[in-house]
């Protein structure tokens, strides 16, 4: 069942959430978007949408929009509040010759996000695999995650570097959230998918009107879809992994090296990366220490370097393992593609590499490479 | 959105929280190779530990650092973690430093470990290459207790020089066991090296075994496992029969932090011990 309601009337939806939860959602801030604590409608970006080209990225604001979530993405989704970009894991006390370790978890307020689009969430979904769905459950990354309350939003316009359509995504938001908005010219549509979701709505409906959605508002919702799937960048429509692994000598490798610079900024801003390194931080009297993951990228030479030796030292190396891992092994680690599409990598890429185009160029028939 | 409730309604132990090991002896063999006997403090961590030959622990040392660390003494013996290490890194150098009694982290085991349920009564190849290679001295001890489960054992070992060899009278014991033979060889010799020269590939025609039922256990540098792996597809085996153990940068040990990963596999979790098969399309293949 959908509902409408009206803009003003999602500060009700913000209060209720409040109250139970640490409420974050996607403000301007840095030139860019940054999901952060949000407490009043007014703080949301009202009237500014955002403009995203190869190694470009620029927020417009136009007085005249009603609409408050005309950003796309921003440098980050969702995934700093869950898998920290810094975490202290654990310390360790010295005494008297003994030691004595002490887990860093401590409750924390359930989180709720608003504003999540359908790339974060597919994302999100890919990090709860690798975090919680394996041998052994990452207890740092569940005690964000295990209460999260989600508040996605179905894209009603795409910019130039997204590509969810190509890879099944977006932009519709399907499943895996608790409540979900379709923006409208003057309302939003409001369903929920959870229970939790159906039992936010419910207190939603005690304090301000649900309208039953209108025809028109059912196909303003349908337009805006529509829209924001016609999108110019995609990847192969090949078996994009089965020619990567077999295409580990193509020339196009040593092209993207020459522009590259191994910088990392296309796997920090992606949404499912998930390397991180471990260090200590010892007490300056030496009576202790703390441990610490932070968030770790395959572009660095640090990343495969075993006593005396890098298994990667050369760009085209570093930029291989990564495209190779996102679009060829992650099938085989978890069943699907590790990019959802989202186009962070081509914007936040200081030189503009543009992934789709590389894949496409690498994927090309008739090939020209020389397997060895 | 909740998470799926299975996953999460009992509370999962910390996986990245070491536990704490207390230093029984350390053991100097080379100048840089030293062995750790560890014991867990606590009485009862020690009565829930298992392990299998092959698999390693996470030790750490205060305020340095983790280290992934295979495990050479024999899984039968709860008592004591033997850890044999070569001083090389940041980690390792400082733990070189430790005395009996001192405390230290540790978390484990970890990983995959050799076949041995599955190879009763076969021919056993063990063939490494560079310094005492601790992942297989577990197998040998443990296939050398046991001596009527499996058939021939072969140990061929490769070093360097003849002076790197470490455990040089253990070697000559294992060569006076029955239906066992040693063969060592060294690229540089010096006049007291009464075994072969040349590297761990040359070793094939002085030993004996039946190919087809035989199993292979490599440990080494991979130019050295690549060789192998060639020269015993010739000599008979199948790729399946071929086992080996591999290195990479661990930092978690848990197939979370990434670093290890060697094609599709993470190698702390799906490794480091592998079945050849599993492992060939991106074996010694520059850049992974």
């Amino acid at each position: 069942m959908y509902h409408a309601i009206k803009k003003k009337d999602l500060q009700a939806l913000l209060d209720i959430l409040n109250q139970s939860h640490q409420c974050v959602g996607p403000l301007v801030s840095e030139q860019t978007l940054k999901y952060s604590s949000i407490s009043k409608l007014s703080q949301l970006p009202l009237g500014y949408s955002d403009q995203q080209q190869p190694g470009e990225y620029r927020l417009n604001y136009n007085s005249q929009s009603s609409y408050y979530f005309s950003i796309t993405t921003g440098a980050q989704g969702v995934k700093p509040w869950l898998f920290k970009p810094e975490q202290k894991l654990w310390s360790v006390n010295k005494q008297n010759g003994s030691i004595e370790f002490n887990e860093a978890l401590s409750e924390q307020k359930p989180l709720a996000i608003v504003g999540l689009r359908a790339c974060d969430l597919a994302a999100l979904k890919l990090q709860d695999q690798h975090f919680l769905q394996q041998q052994y459950i990452d207890p740092y990354y569940a005690q964000h995650r295990e209460n999260l309350f989600i508040v996605a939003v179905n894209c009603h316009r795409s910019v130039d570097t997204c590509f969810c359509a190509s890879t099944g995504d977006g932009p519709e938001v399907k499943n895996a959230y608790d409540l979900l908005l379709t923006e409208l010219e003057q309302d939003f549509v409001i369903q929920s998918g959870s229970e939790a979701g159906r039992n936010v709505l419910e207190i939603l409906s005690s304090r301000i009107p649900l309208h039953i959605v209108t025809a028109e508002q059912e196909q303003e919702k349908q337009q805006g879809l529509d829209k924001a799937s016609q999108q110019v960048r995609r990847i192969p429509d090949r078996p994009v992994a089965q020619l990567l692994s077999h295409r580990l000598n193509h020339q196009q490798w040593n092209r993207i090296a020459q522009r590259c610079l191994s910088c990392g900024n296309c796997t920090m801003v992606c949404p499912s990366c998930f390397c991180h390194k471990e260090y200590d931080e010892p007490a300056l009297d030496l009576t202790g220490s703390t441990h610490i993951r932070q968030w770790d990228s395959c572009f660095t030479a640090e990343h495969s370097y075993i006593a005396g030796f890098h298994f990667r030292k050369e760009t085209r190396q570093h930029y291989r393992q990564w495209l190779t891992h996102k679009f060829a092994f992650w099938h085989e680690q978890y069943g699907r593609s590790g990019c959802t599409g989202c186009g962070r990598c081509i914007s936040w890429c200081p030189v503009g590499i543009d992934v789709t185009e590389e894949l496409e160029l690498l994927c090309q028939e008739p090939s020209c490479y020389v397997d060895g | 959105m909740l998470m799926d409730k299975k996953l999460t309604n009992k509370k999962p132990l910390n996986p990245y929280l070491p536990a704490i090991a207390t230093v029984l002896e350390n053991r100097f063999e080379t100048p840089d190779i030293f062995t750790l006997r560890l014991k867990f403090k606590d009485p009862q961590l020690a009565g829930q530990y298992h392990f299998e030959p092959g698999q390693f622990n996470m030790l750490y040392m205060p305020g340095v650092g983790e280290v992934p660390i295979s495990i050479v003494s024999d899984p039968d013996d709860i008592h004591i973690i033997d850890h044999t290490i070569r001083a090389v890194g940041r980690v390792t150098r400082v733990l070189q430093q430790l005395k009996a009694g001192d405390e230290i982290g540790i978390r484990g085991p970890y990983g995959s470990s050799w076949p041995m349920a599955q190879i009763k009564q076969q021919d056993v190849l063990i063939i490494t290459g560079g310094l005492g290679c601790a992942p297989v001295v577990s197998v040998i001890n443990y296939i050398v207790k046991r001596r009527s489960d499996f058939g021939r054992l072969v140990i061929m070992q490769g070093v360097k020089h003849s002076n790197d060899l470490i455990w040089k009278d253990q070697y000559e014991q294992w060569d006076a066991l029955d239906n066992t033979q040693v063969a060592l060889a060294a690229n540089q010799t010096t006049p007291a090296w009464n075994w072969s020269s040349g590297y761990v590939t040359d070793l094939f025609d002085e030993v004996c075994f039946n190919p087809i039922n035989s199993i292979a256990m490599l440990c080494g540098p991979e130019i050295m496992m690549s060789a192998t792996v060639r020269e015993l597809l010739q000599r008979g085996l199948s790729e399946a029969q071929i086992w080996l153990t591999m290195e990479r940068n661990m930092q978690c040990a848990i197939g979370h932090c990434g670093h290890c990963q060697h094609g599709s596999k993470f190698v702390c979790k799906d490794g480091p011990v592998f079945n050849y098969p599993v492992v060939k399309d991106w074996f010694f293949r520059e850049g992974f």
